[in-house]
């Protein structure tokens, strides 16, 4: 997971084949796993299960399923915090050759907006971080969608009590090609009652993801240039939207190329 | 240590005021990082051309000048607005006011 080896322990087996699936998006690999990135489930189907992180307890829950969540969060927090690339926090999504990133900071809409994305079409990159590798691909972290019982209920999902999470599979998408370039970049702001999709100079995206960067404070000034150099290679949108189904049917029709 | 800007006339020469300022530009709007604050500043189109100009052999009304010629219109139209603009440099540490 961007360039990390993790190492996941269950003794519940139901519960292994579960994340096993909900991380199908990702390599297996014989690689060691830094001690950091060992996480350990204990605990029996109707026992109490607890979830290690590097030896310490992260979370503890009666049932097991109820850990998968806080599960994929720590691991999504340590590939993050581990990525040596430039890493902005945004979904993103890609439609034939079109490679479209929404930054947002979190609880801004991301999730809800891809997984919109993937039940327009869209395949998945990510909704959570837009990285690009050495050769300015986009990197491929389809880290599994977690959406809240809102956005379960505006996506026409069945609805959920509590946080479900998804891979773009059970929304019947798939998962995006490897070495994908990105393309365009959208500025989105929720709790606009018109729907509207305009394009901006590419000037605009230097602060957005700048702004939106998990880990420019590493090496300022090559995260200015790669931000820089990100601007002048795409299209720049603003998207003012209300319900995220209509906007990724927007995106779908407006950005195909 | 409070900062103390000199007042700007027409008659001031602005120049950039960091050597540690990196510039790029983008769709032909400059943006600035400045290496001692780590901040990032993007300029609009006609700020970008003021910051062009604030070389540090320009006066401000050399620059309204200059720019009234670019975009044809008159000087009084845009003295204003380049004033403004020019201040709000200074006050953001990137431009400063220079001797002649």
């Amino acid at each position: 997971m961007l360039g990390n080896v993790f190492r996941l322990v269950f003794q519940n087996e139901q519960l292994a084949e579960q994340v096993d699936e909900l991380l199908s998006g990702f390599e297996t690999t014989r690689r060691p796993a830094r001690a950091a990135n060992i996480l350990q489930v204990t605990g029996l189907p109707g026992s109490r299960h607890r979830l290690y992180k590097n030896c310490l307890v992260a979370s503890a829950t009666e049932a097991g399923a109820d850990l998968v969540g806080a599960m994929i969060s720590a691991i999504n927090s340590s590939a993050i915090e581990q990525c040596a690339q430039f890493a902005v926090h945004s979904a993103v999504v890609a439609l034939g050759s079109t490679v479209v990133a929404i930054p947002a900071e979190s609880g801004g809409g991301k999730s809800t907006l891809a997984a919109a994305c993937v039940l327009s079409g869209f395949s998945y990159i990510s909704d959570e971080a837009l990285v690009f590798d050495a050769a300015g691909s986009v990197v491929r972290y389809p880290k599994p969608m977690a959406l809240s019982p809102w956005s379960c209920e505006t996506l026409g999902l069945e609805p959920s009590a509590r946080e479900r999470i998804v891979t773009p599979g059970i929304l019947g998408g798939s998962i995006a090609p490897d070495n994908s370039k990105l393309t365009d970049l959208v500025l989105a702001e929720y709790g606009h009652k018109a729907l509207a999709l305009e394009e901006q100079r590419q000037s605009a995206a230097v602060g957005a993801l700048l702004t939106h960067a998990f880990n420019h404070y590493k090496n300022p000034e090559q995260a200015f240039y790669q931000a820089t150099e990100t601007a002048r290679q795409v299209r720049v949108w603003t998207l003012r939207y209300d319900d995220p189904l209509e906007a990724a049917a927007t995106l779908s029709h407006r950005l195909a190329r | 240590m409070t900062y103390h800007r000199p007042v700007l006339n027409g008659d001031s020469l602005v120049g950039p005021l960091s050597d540690h300022l990196l510039e790029t530009e983008v769709s032909g709007d400059i943006s600035l990082y400045d290496a001692m604050t780590e901040q990032v500043t993007v300029l609009n189109e006609t700020a970008s051309d003021i910051w062009r100009l604030a070389d540090g052999e320009h006066t401000v009304e050399q620059i309204v000048q200059l720019l009234a010629g670019a975009y044809r219109i008159a000087a009084e139209d845009i003295r204003e607005d380049v004033g403004i603009t020019v201040d709000q440099l200074l006050e953001a540490r990137l431009l400063e006011i220079r001797s002649p």
